[in-house]
């Protein structure tokens, strides 16, 4: 599984955009967006973004300026984006209304996900938004390779990769008149990426393997885990880890035997400030692993060969960089 | 012609001994298979000398984790299993009875919406704060709906009489309305995907949790539910002519059927509290096994609870082998395979007028 | 006395249907209960067997007050047979009938070879021995109330309460019934909607309104004046040559 999946990245990277436009956007632009050609006679005013995701990066192209609502938070705002995100009225911290979004007369909306803005959008579809003339952008890394309308969380029909993430932040640069800022970015995230892929490889581990532990409905039930194509399966096949969990969906359910008897190196769980569930907790999460009459005989588990990532970090966001790099680190603990 | 009456008590205790010996070697079998086939294969002899280990002190090397696996996870899942079944399936013998309507189930008195309103308000609204889990959550839900739902139908004058068991299943489903529309209101007020998710997925069923703790909980309210039920055959059989017959013939009717719904309630919480909700086996094994045994319910409930328990455990078999490394939600196995049953029993046994 | 009611009285959501009913029946009587539709017959039934609770009055079975015995203990005295009483259950007349054991067996008094020929017996009785094993569902009106009096005759009652036995039967088992039912060493209260028919009872009651307005002999009670004013028709008496008994015959009132 593992060396197929490595080509196929590779091959997606060697075809992947040209990273950087400097100079400035030519209008009217095109944009081509999941499915959806929008046209831009200049750059939007009065943005309006739903997920943290797509806020942050517009907070990162230096765009607070130039927003008029953000919506569904998981957790608080980057603390450099700080100054710009309490300019910026929020419209709530869960799924908007479809009028509160339309009512900032916003020139784009743009959206992490499609589960809000999409074809079953909690919000609306993207032609309601579109007949009112407000153009929506959904960010390419939950359409782009993906089929929503499949399983909990989407399946991916090709694994995730960065690209689609540093397409979304071109894009939104392009889109916003905003090249420079834009290309600097996503050149800091590759450098940083790149960097981490080197020192994965440079410690030659022989069959490392790992399971990315999200969250459960209630401790002892089968965990949420990440499946072979999303983010996280990303994360280990670039780093050279094994993922023990066989599923193409996002995060699927998988019992503790599958994950037990697997044995993996490594165990990533996720930090969050959502406490919806008791395995929300990470310290009940390490809790379970610890005293399950199982999960507590694995050799991760007595190696105490843990990770914690921020959830934020297992999602197509800025900070995934930052779980890539945490991984990295504890796979520099591995024994060789 | 008068017997003494000291045979047929003997011939009795008899057929207790006799009946019970073989439902209990067919359960321990269904049991041992729902031990021996999971997610992963584990060899049947790591099985045999788990058991002998953990019950014999055989002192077997075995590997920690398919030792834990086995007696953990799997024969707790099994044994859980059984006692859902077997509550399940007899809660609908005895609701299916009582009430006279051949589509009563456990769910029908709003205990499955109560429980995911109780479930939805740990997970989603937080109450407890993660204090209290998941399945206490769903626990104490299921219990409030169904002394709504009991104080509805008796202040819409439940009596005695035929229309008592008419104003249960109306104020039933009155109770489950209300608690449907209480899980949707704060669903759509507090919830992601995400979430909402994870209580799909138990609403569906879910018997991955099973432990010793829940083994401990689901055998002695199966078996009991079973006893007092059993105990009570005579006076289920007295209602088939309805309420008024059986107060004829003895039965005191009001307290009969405050005991054994209230039985059924009780077993139904207990068990969509363990497991979430499992539709169809409270519907449908009542029916495969009338169909079988007959209406009498000496031996309507054993065998329903025999079948209802073996459903299960081949159900959650089933469930985590047809796909590889992943579990289905066990209510779309028994809802897949209790649909085509149910529909056969139907066409099968009808009138012949 | 056998069976006693004093001044019963029963409303439904506040209108009266019973009122001030009081009645003794010795040992060994057949009671006819006669009346209009709506005068109250059926509500009598039901109180004298305690299916339903009287909101005044009380009833007495061998002098003890019915709603202080056990359920269980009353259905050892009292049968009743009702006029409509059905099932979905896939049963067979045998099982119907075997249900009339039910306030004689506890899980720890269980069936035994004296009840097998209680029923046996009970289905010889009403002539279905023939068709024990019948599906329910395949047998006409007249032969699910023949098994409905099977069934309380296999409860072995001292006082049998039949709700218009006759209802669905043909004349052949209508007959057969009423002589069966006066044969029976037991105490009788039966409901009837034939004035003919109700001449063979020993005495007679006669409700209106939901209250009692005669008791006693046929040939007392049956009067043309009682006729006139309770049921609203006009009556002649004949003689049938054949055996001297009385015979009703009626007219509309003009």
């Amino acid at each position: 599984m593992m060396r197929p999946g490595l080509a196929f990245a590779a091959a997606w990277m060697g075809l992947s955009l040209p990273g950087a436009w400097a100079g400035p956007t030519r209008y009217p632009l095109v944009v081509e967006n999941c499915g959806h050609r929008l046209t831009f006679e200049a750059a939007p005013g009065d943005a309006v973004t739903i997920g943290q995701s797509a806020t942050e990066i517009l907070y990162a192209l230096g765009l607070g300026n130039r927003m008029a609502g953000t919506a569904l938070w998981f957790n608080d705002v980057l603390p450099e984006f700080k100054a710009q995100n309490d300019r910026v009225p929020r419209l709530d911290n869960n799924a908007p209304s479809f009028e509160s979004v339309v009512g900032k007369r916003p020139g784009l909306v743009a959206t992490q996900f499609e589960w809000m803005i999409g074809p079953q959008g909690v919000v609306g579809t993207r032609e309601q938004f579109h007949e009112l003339g407000v153009p929506t952008y959904v960010m390419p890394a939950d359409c782009e390779g993906k089929n929503n309308l499949v399983g909990a969380d989407g399946t991916r029909t090709a694994p995730f990769s960065t690209e689609a993430l540093y397409k979304g932040i071109t894009q939104l640069a392009q889109i916003f008149d905003q090249q420079d800022q834009g290309a600097a970015l996503v050149a800091r995230l590759r450098g940083r990426e790149e960097a981490a892929v080197a020192r994965a490889k440079a410690l030659n581990l022989p069959d490392a393997s790992a399971v990315f532990w999200f969250s459960s409905a209630d401790l002892d039930l089968d965990p949420y885990v990440a499946g072979q194509k999303g983010i996280p399966g990303y994360m280990m096949r670039t780093l050279g880890l094994r993922n023990v969990v066989q599923s193409d969906e996002e995060w699927p359910t998988v019992g503790w035997e599958t994950v037990a008897r697997s044995n993996p190196s490594v165990i990533v769980i996720a930090r969050m400030d959502r406490r919806r569930f008791p395995a929300d907790d990470f310290e009940r999460k390490l809790a379970f692993l610890r005293s399950d009459p199982v999960t507590r005989e694995m050799e991760a588990v007595k190696r105490n060969r843990i990770v914690i990532i921020d959830a934020h970090a297992m999602q197509a966001t800025i900070r995934l960089v930052d779980g890539l790099e945490a991984l990295t680190d504890a796979m520099a603990k591995l024994p060789r | 012609m008068i017997l003494p009456p000291g045979r047929p008590l003997a011939r009795l205790l008899g057929r207790i001994v006799l009946h019970g010996a073989w439902i209990a070697l067919a359960l321990a079998a269904a049991i041992l298979a729902g031990v021996c086939i999971g997610e992963t294969a584990i060899p049947v002899g790591t099985v045999w000398r788990t058991l002998a280990n953990k019950l014999f002190d055989a002192g077997h090397a075995l590997d920690r984790i398919d030792q834990g696996i086995v007696w953990n996870y799997r024969l707790t899942r099994a044994i859980v299993a059984a006692c859902c079944g077997a509550g399940l399936a007899v809660s609908g013998v005895i609701l299916q009875s009582l009430l006279r309507n051949a589509l009563a189930d456990p769910y029908l008195l709003g205990i499955s919406a109560g429980a995911s309103t109780g479930a939805v308000l740990v997970t989603v609204a937080g109450v407890g704060a993660g204090a209290v889990s998941l399945s206490l959550g769903a626990f104490g839900g299921a219990l409030a709906a169904f002394l709504l739902v009991a104080l509805l139908a008796r202040a819409s004058g439940g009596g005695v009489g035929p229309r008592a068991a008419g104003q249960i299943v109306l104020a039933g489903i009155a109770g489950s309305q209300l608690f449907n529309a209480l899980t949707a209101f704060m669903i759509t007020r507090s919830a992601s995907a995400e979430q909402a998710r994870g209580i799909m997925f138990w609403l569906l069923g879910n018997l991955s949790g099973a432990r010793w703790d829940n083994v401990g909980m689901a055998v002695p309210v199966a078996v009991a539910v079973t006893s007092v039920c059993l105990w009570h055959a005579r006076a289920l059989d007295a209602f088939t002519f309805g309420t008024d017959s059986a107060t004829a013939l003895g039965v005191p009717v009001r307290r009969v059927q405050a005991l054994l719904i209230g039985c059924a309630s009780l077993a139904t919480a207990v068990m969509v509290s363990i497991v979430g909700s499992i539709g169809f086996v409270g519907l449908v094994v009542p029916h495969a096994a009338r169909f079988i045994v007959g209406v009498r319910h000496v031996r309507l409930i054993p065998a329903a609870a025999l079948m209802g328990a073996m459903f299960l455990i081949a159900a959650d078999v089933l469930s985590r082998i047809v796909v590889k490394g992943q579990v289905l939600p066990i209510g779309v196995i028994t809802a897949l395979v209790g649909a085509p049953v149910f529909a056969l029993i139907l066409v099968r046994r009808r009138p012949a007028r | 006395m056998m069976l006693a009611a004093h001044d019963l009285g029963w409303s439904a959501r506040g209108a009266p249907i019973l009122r001030g009913v009081s009645l003794e029946v010795p040992e060994g009587e057949t009671l006819g209960l006669i009346g209009p539709n709506g005068s109250g017959k059926s509500t009598l039934m039901r109180l004298l067997c305690g299916v339903l609770k009287p909101e005044a009055g009380e009833v007495r079975l061998a002098g003890e007050p019915l709603a202080r015995m056990s359920r269980r203990r009353a259905a050892q005295w009292l049968a009743m047979v009702e006029q409509q009483a059905e099932t979905a259950d896939r049963i067979t007349v045998r099982d119907a009938v075997e249900l009339g054991r039910t306030p004689w067996l506890s899980p720890l008094r269980p069936w035994s070879a004296e009840d097998d020929a209680i029923v046996a017996e009970a289905l010889a009785v009403v002539e279905m021995s023939g068709l024990a094993a019948r599906d329910w569902a395949t047998l006409s009106g007249g032969e699910r109330q023949r098994a409905h009096i099977a069934r309380a005759l296999a409860q072995r009652p001292r006082i049998l309460l039949l709700d218009e036995p006759t209802n669905h039967l043909d004349i052949h088992h209508q007959l057969s019934i009423l002589q069966l039912v006066a044969t029976l060493p037991v105490t009788t209260v039966v409901a009837l909607h034939d004035l003919n028919q109700a001449m063979s009872c020993d005495r007679l009651g006669v409700l209106q309104h939901g209250r009692l307005v005669a008791l006693g002999k046929p040939q007392e009670v049956l009067s043309p004046a009682l006729l006139r004013d309770v049921f609203g028709v006009r009556a002649s008496f004949l003689t049938d040559p054949a055996d001297g008994a009385r015979i009703i015959r009626f007219h509309a009132v003009s």
